[in-house]
């Protein structure tokens, strides 16, 4: 598999069906196979914002693309599709928000790893940086 | 916090059962996020779900609510504008300290689950 | 580890993950009704196997999969690799 391909700007919406206002992923590449690193600058007006900081269900909503763009991304890089697949979060389990939430004009990187694959359900860890600071872990399970 | 309560919802009513509170809700088609999840097909996103959740806590306690933890929260039903534009969010929380624990679902108000949510807060 | 020692283990981190006793666990139990597994905690269940025992559970030999038994079976099959 191809993992060499980074997408950004325009070029993310190859991999998700999200559009603005909600989408809240910019880039994305692969590690490897079963690792992939997103991010997301966080302008003020992005809709989860509030008072100047970006909010828990952004930062769901954030590593939930994370991942749904990552399955599309390894799609594409197989063969198997073209386009964005449709994804649905089924599960969001463990999340815990490790200190202050992120602010505006801040870059979210996070690092999806996929855990387990059964028929049409994957299940994702992932963990949310700023700078070199964890704000953010989650599990994830996403029906694609 | 009311980043979606009067833009995304509204609360048509509220009652309280022996600690087990209801919001009878009423979501709005016209939401901006619908332009974008997704052009042409609105599906109520997961994570305004788990926000509902939290800005009616947040009037059960009267103070901001900062979302420490998520242990579970499933979505079972796709929860959409168009097929319900009425739900109802149930929300049981007990205090420890600093923390509060709920145990919430939003329902159809019969048969239907959408979301069942279990999560932590501090104040 | 020793068959009976293996079958204890499993049984154990299951019981722990799904909340249920380990008496309720018998070698013909449906590991699904046992479990109350639905298509999402199926993942959990499957995660939860192959991170314990280091074994990898392909999609298409989940079918094959259906009894407790089965699945000592197919741990223990692998496990002696």
């Amino acid at each position: 598999m191809d993992i060499q391909k980074i997408y950004k700007d325009e070029d993310i919406k190859k991999l998700l069906n999200q559009r603005n206002p909600i989408l809240m992923v910019d880039s994305l590449s692969a590690v490897d196979d079963l690792n992939g690193l997103a991010g997301l600058t966080i302008h003020a007006d992005n809709m989860f914002c509030y008072n100047g900081k970006f909010t828990e269900p952004g930062l769901i909503e954030h590593i939930a693309q994370s991942a749904s763009a990552f399955v599309s991304y390894r799609a594409i890089a197989e063969g198997t599709a073209d386009n964005a697949l449709l994804g649905f979060i089924g599960e969001v389990k463990k999340f815990k928000l490790c200190g202050e939430l992120p602010s505006v004009n801040d870059i979210l990187s996070t690092t999806v790893s996929i855990q387990s694959s059964v028929m049409n359900i994957t299940m994702f860890s992932a963990e949310t940086k700023v700078n070199d600071r964890v704000v953010a872990t989650c599990q994830m399970k996403l029906s694609v | 916090m009311k980043m979606l309560e009067g833009s995304y919802f509204d609360v048509l009513s509220t009652s309280n059962d022996n600690g087990t509170y209801s919001f009878d809700i009423r979501l709005h088609s016209n939401h901006k996020v619908y332009d974008g999840h997704f052009p042409g097909n609105p599906v109520s996103p997961g994570v305004c779900s788990i926000e509902m959740i939290r800005e009616c806590s947040e009037m059960i306690f009267s103070k901001p609510l900062t979302i420490s933890a998520v242990s579970q929260c499933r979505f079972i039903t796709v929860l959409t504008p168009v097929s319900y534009d009425k739900a109802v969010i149930t929300i049981t929380p007990t205090v420890t300290g600093d923390s509060i624990k709920v145990v919430a679902s939003i329902t159809d108000g019969a048969d239907t689950t959408f979301v069942t949510y279990k999560g932590e807060y501090v104040a | 580890m020793e068959n009976q020692e293996l079958i204890a283990h499993i049984n154990e981190v299951l019981a722990d993950e799904f909340e249920i006793e380990v008496s309720d666990i018998t070698p013909d139990a449906n590991i699904k009704e046992t479990l109350q597994l639905d298509s999402l905690s199926l993942v959990d269940m499957v995660a939860l196997i192959e991170n314990e025992f280091c074994v990898k559970i392909q999609n298409s030999e989940l079918p094959t999969i259906q009894s407790f038994a089965d699945l000592y079976a197919f741990i223990g099959a692998r496990m002696s690799k």
